[in-house]
C-alpha cells in the first residue's frame, strides 16, 4: 500500500520540507521557504559547552529551535495530532492506519540508522522530481559526520507514505533524495526507537496532519509570523536561544580550547558546517528565510521586507564564510579559534543580526507598544 | 526543596489555572478567563469508544483544544518546553534541577492514583488562597473515578517543591486552596503508571520560560479570537469543532444502537461531570464567555459583550442538557429517545454554529486581509 500521486520535492530541511508536501498532497501548495517563514523557525541555538551537561559530542550551535510545527500549526489553524505510542507495536499500528486513512505520517527517526539502506535510483515506486543533484553528496557527507560520532543523533523527520508488511517494506520520502525510498521495515521501526543511546531518542514520536477546509489569510499569517520570529529572537528567556545565544558563541568562541576536549572540539566545528550548510540551507537557515522574506515581500507588495531578504541573504554568506574556515580548520581547531578573521566576523554578525531583527520589529508593528 | 510564596488560587481548569498561577508568580497578572481565551482553547471533541485509539469506557466528549500549553505560548510569545522522556530516573533528575532554578513543573498526571491523598487539613507547607476551596471535590471525584474500569489520565498537576528525605512532593490542584503535600513515590506512579490509562501521562512534562518582553496583548485577543472560531468552523476533522457537536446532535438519539448500554449510561453521567465538575459549567462555555467579557473591555469592543452573553446563554443550554442525562443514565432509553432531548440538542448545534459565525465575522473585520488563501508556488 502506498499513497498515490504523492507530491515530493527536494527540500532544504527535513522538517518543512515534510510538511510543505504534507501541505500540497492536501491540496495547498505552499514553498519551502514559505512554510519556514511562518513557522517562525528562524532563530539561533547555542549551547554552551559543559561538562556535566548531556551525552553530547559536539557543541549544539543551530539556526532554528522553534521548528516543531507548533507555531505553523497555530498559525494556519492546521490539526496535528502528536503521538507518542508506548511501544513499537502501538506506534507502528497508528501509522499503518494512518496509510490505510490515506494520510502520510511524519515519523520522527535517527538517520543514521537506516542510511546505508537509502539509495538515489532503480528504486519500485519510484517518482522523480525535477532537481536530481546533490543527492549522493547529501549521503556521503552524512555518513562522514555520523561516523565522527559514537552516539547516533534523533532528531530527524522521515515521512511515511506506505509499506509492504509481506515484503518487509517501508517506503519513505527523504528531504534530500528526490525519489521515494525502500527501506526494511524492521530498520525503519528500529530508526524510530533505537535500542541503543540516542542524542534526542525519536521515542516513536509521530505526526498526522489535518488541513483545514479554508487557509486562514495569507497576509495576515505573513505579517504575525515575522512579527512572532523577531519577538522571540529578541526577547526569549529560554536558555541559549535567540539574539542572546550568537552573542554567547561570539564571546566563548576564542575559549573553546578551556571549555572542551580536543575531540569534541573538532565535532563541533565540522558539526557547525554541517549543520549551516548540509542540513541548514547555507548559513544557518538564513539564506531559507531570505527567500521566504522575498516571497514575502512580492505578496504584501512591501519593499522594506525586500531589503530585508536581501540583508539576511548578506548574513548568510557571512555565516557560510564562518563555518567554513571551521570545517577547513578543523583538524587543528587551537588555531582555528583563534582565527582573527573568524573572530571579526563572528563580531559583525553579532551586530548585523540584531539590528536586521531591530528594523522588522520596527516594520512590522502589530498594534501598540503600550498596549 | 520548595519555591515559597507560590500565588495559587482556585480555578476552573487545571491548565489556564495551573497557568495562571505562574503567571502570577513570574510577576504577570492574568486572569485563568484570560489565558483560556489566549490558548485557543474553545473547542469541541466527540469519539465514540471504537473512534479513539484509547482505551476508554465512554464517548469522549471535551469542551477544549487538546493543546493549550503550546497555543498560548504561541500567543504570548512564551517557550513551552515539554518532553516525553525515555528514561523514567533522568526524568526526576531533570525535574530536581528545574525546581532548583525556581521553575515550577507541569505535570501530566492520573489524579484517581493519588486523590485519596488530598485535601487533608493540617498538612506542613500548606498556604490558604482568598477563595473558599470547593469542598466536594475529592468525594464527586471519587464517585466519578469509581465508574470507570479504566483511569483517565488527562490531568495537569503543577509541582512547586519535593523532599527526597521525607518522601514528599508540594503540588497545586486547581480545585484545592491549599498547597498540597503527597507522598514522592505516588506522585512518581501517578505520572507514569504501569497499567492501561485513557490518554496516558508517560512521564510528560512541561516549562514556561516567559519572555523579557511581552507582546501586544490587544492584538495577541484578536488574533485568538479569530484563530479559535476559524479552526472551530473550518476543522476538516468530524471529531472536533461545530463538526464534533453536529455529529453528537445526529447521534446521541441512536447512542444505544452505537454503544454498549454500560458505555451509554457512563457517557451520560461522564457528560455531566466533565461539563460541570471539570470544565466550569456548559463544556468551558461559561469561561470563554468570561474571556470575551474581558476582551471588550479591553478592546473597547461592544459586540464582543453581546456575544459573551450569547455563550453564557449557551453554557446554560448545555447545562440543562447534561443534567437531564446524568439524571437519566440508569435508563438512557426514555432519555434518549425524548422529543426533548432532540430539540435541546439541535438547538445547541445551531447555536454554536450561529455565535461562532458572528464571532469569526466580527475577528475578520479587525484583520488587515480576509482574503482567502493565495497558492504559492
Amino acid at each position: 500500500m502506498i499513497l498515490s500521486q504523492y507530491p515530493h520535492r527536494l527540500s532544504i530541511s527535513c522538517r518543512s520540507g515534510s510538511l510543505r508536501d504534507v501541505l500540497e498532497y492536501h491540496g495547498f501548495p505552499f514553498s519551502e521557504a514559505m512554510i519556514f517563514g511562518l513557522a517562525s523557525a528562524l532563530s539561533f541555538a547555542y549551547v554552551r559547552p559543559s561538562p556535566t551537561s548531556m551525552n553530547t559530542e559536539f557543541v549544539l550551535i543551530n539556526g532554528s529551535i522553534h521548528f516543531d510545527y507548533h507555531e505553523i500549526s497555530s498559525l494556519l489553524r492546521l490539526h496535528y495530532s502528536n503521538y507518542f505510542p508506548r511501544n513499537d507495536s502501538d506506534a507502528w499500528e497508528i501509522a499503518r492506519q494512518a496509510i490505510k486513512d490515506k494520510q502520510p505520517v511524519l515519523l520522527s527517526t535517527s538517520l543514521p540508522i537506516y542510511l546505508p539502506y537509502l539509495k538515489t535510483s532503480q528504486v519500485p515506486s519510484s517518482i522523480s522530481t525535477p532537481k536530481s543533484e546533490n543527492q549522493q553528496r547529501f549521503i556521503e557527507q552524512s555518513q562522514q559526520i555520523f561516523s565522527r560520532l559514537r552516539t547516533p543523533v534523533g532528531n530527524h523527520i522521515t515521512q511515511l507514505i506506505g509499506y509492504d508488511e509481506d515484503k518487509n517494506e517501508a517506503y519513505i520520502l527523504e528531504n534530500n533524495i528526490s525519489i521515494v525510498q525502500t527501506i526494511p521495515l524492521s530498520v525503519l521501526t528500529e530508526s524510530r526507537n533505537p535500542k541503543i543511546e540516542c542524542i534526542k531518542s525519536p521515542n516513536n514520536e509521530m505526526m498526522i496532519f489535518y488541513p483545514p477546509q479554508k487557509m486562514p489569510s495569507l497576509n495576515f499569517a505573513i505579517n504575525t509570523a515575522i512579527y512572532r520570529m523577531v519577538h522571540s529572537f529578541l526577547y526569549s528567556s529560554y536558555p541559549s536561544s535567540g539574539w542572546k545565544a550568537i552573542k554567547n558563541l561570539k564571546d566563548d568562541f576564542p575559549h573553546w580550547p578551556e571549555l572542551m576536549s580536543n575531540d569534541k572540539l573538532q565535532n563541533s566545528l565540522f558539526m557547525m558546517h554541517y549543520l549551516s550548510e548540509t542540513t541548514g540551507g547555507g548559513g544557518f537557515y538564513r539564506k531559507l528565510y531570505s527567500r521566504f522574506l522575498f516571497e514575502a515581500a512580492k505578496i504584501l507588495g512591501d519593499t522594506v521586507l525586500l531589503e530585508c531578504s536581501t540583508e539576511y541573504r548578506e548574513i548568510a554568506t557571512m555565516w557560510r564564510q564562518v563555518t567554513n574556515l571551521c570545517m577547513n580548520g578543523a583538524l587543528q581547531p587551537e588555531k582555528t579559534t583563534r582565527n582573527p578573521e573568524l573572530l571579526e566576523l563572528l563580531n559583525i554578525l553579532v551586530i548585523r543580526e540584531y539590528d536586521l531583527a531591530r528594523k522588522l520589529e520596527a516594520h512590522i508593528k502589530l498594534g501598540k507598544e503600550n498596549d | 526543596m520548595k519555591i515559597v510564596d507560590f500565588p495559587h488560587r482556585l480555578s476552573v481548569t487545571c491548565r489556564a489555572g495551573n497557568i495562571r498561577d505562574l503567571m502570577e508568580y513570574e510577576g504577570y497578572k492574568f486572569t485563568e478567563t484570560m489565558l483560556f481565551g489566549l490558548s485557543n482553547g474553545l473547542s469541541f471533541a466527540y469519539l465514540l469508544p471504537e473512534e479513539t485509539k484509547e482505551t476508554v469506557d465512554f464517548a469522549m466528549i471535551s469542551g477544549v483544544t487538546h493543546n493549550q500549553f503550546e497555543e498560548l505560548a504561541s500567543s504570548l510569545r512564551m517557550h513551552y518546553a515539554s518532553c516525553i522522556p525515555t528514561d523514567s530516573e533522568l526524568v526526576w533528575e531533570h525535574i530536581k534541577e528545574l525546581l532548583q532554578e525556581g521553575k515550577p513543573v507541569f505535570l501530566d498526571v492520573v489524579l484517581s492514583l493519588y486523590l485519596k491523598y488530598l485535601d487533608k487539613p493540617g498538612l506542613p507547607g500548606s498556604s490558604e488562597t482568598p477563595h473558599t476551596a470547593s469542598n466536594d471535590f475529592v468525594s464527586t471525584w471519587d464517585r466519578m473515578f469509581s465508574q470507570l474500569q479504566t483511569p483517565a489520565g488527562t490531568h495537569v498537576t503543577m509541582l512547586i517543591g519535593i523532599d527526597e528525605i521525607e518522601n514528599q512532593a508540594y503540588i497545586v490542584e486547581n480545585n484545592l486552596s491549599r498547597i498540597q503535600t503527597v507522598p514522592l513515590d505516588v506522585l512518581k506512579y501517578a505520572c507514569n503508571p504501569a497499567m492501561t490509562v485513557t490518554n496516558h501521562p508517560q512521564n510528560r512534562y512541561g516549562v514556561y520560560y516567559l519572555p523579557t518582553k511581552f507582546p501586544n496583548i490587544k492584538e495577541a485577543t484578536k488574533n485568538a479570537i479569530y484563530a479559535n472560531m476559524h479552526s472551530f468552523l473550518y476543522t476538516s476533522r468530524k471529531y472536533n469543532g461545530i463538526n464534533a457537536i453536529e455529529r453528537l446532535a445526529k447521534q446521541m438519539p441512536n447512542w444505544l444502537e452505537l454503544m454498549p448500554r454500560e458505555q451509554v449510561s457512563i457517557t451520560m453521567g461522564m457528560m455531566f461531570y466533565i461539563s460541570e465538575k471539570a470544565s466550569g459549567g456548559g463544556f468551558y462555555r461559561r469561561l470563554y464567555a468570561g474571556f470575551l467579557r474581558e476582551a471588550a473591555h479591553l478592546l473597547g469592543e461592544d459586540r464582543l459583550e453581546e456575544i459573551s452573553k450569547d455563550y453564557y446563554k449557551l453554557s446554560n443550554m448545555w447545562r440543562e442538557l447534561n443534567k437531564q442525562l446524568a439524571k437519566g443514565a440508569d435508563f438512557p432509553e426514555s432519555i434518549l429517545n425524548s422529543t426533548d432531548l432532540k430539540v435541546s440538542i439541535n438547538n445547541i448545534a445551531a447555536e454554536e454554529r450561529r455565535i461562532a459565525e458572528c464571532l469569526l465575522s466580527l475577528a475578520e473585520t479587525w484583520r488587515m486581509g480576509n482574503e482567502s488563501f493565495i497558492s504559492m508556488d
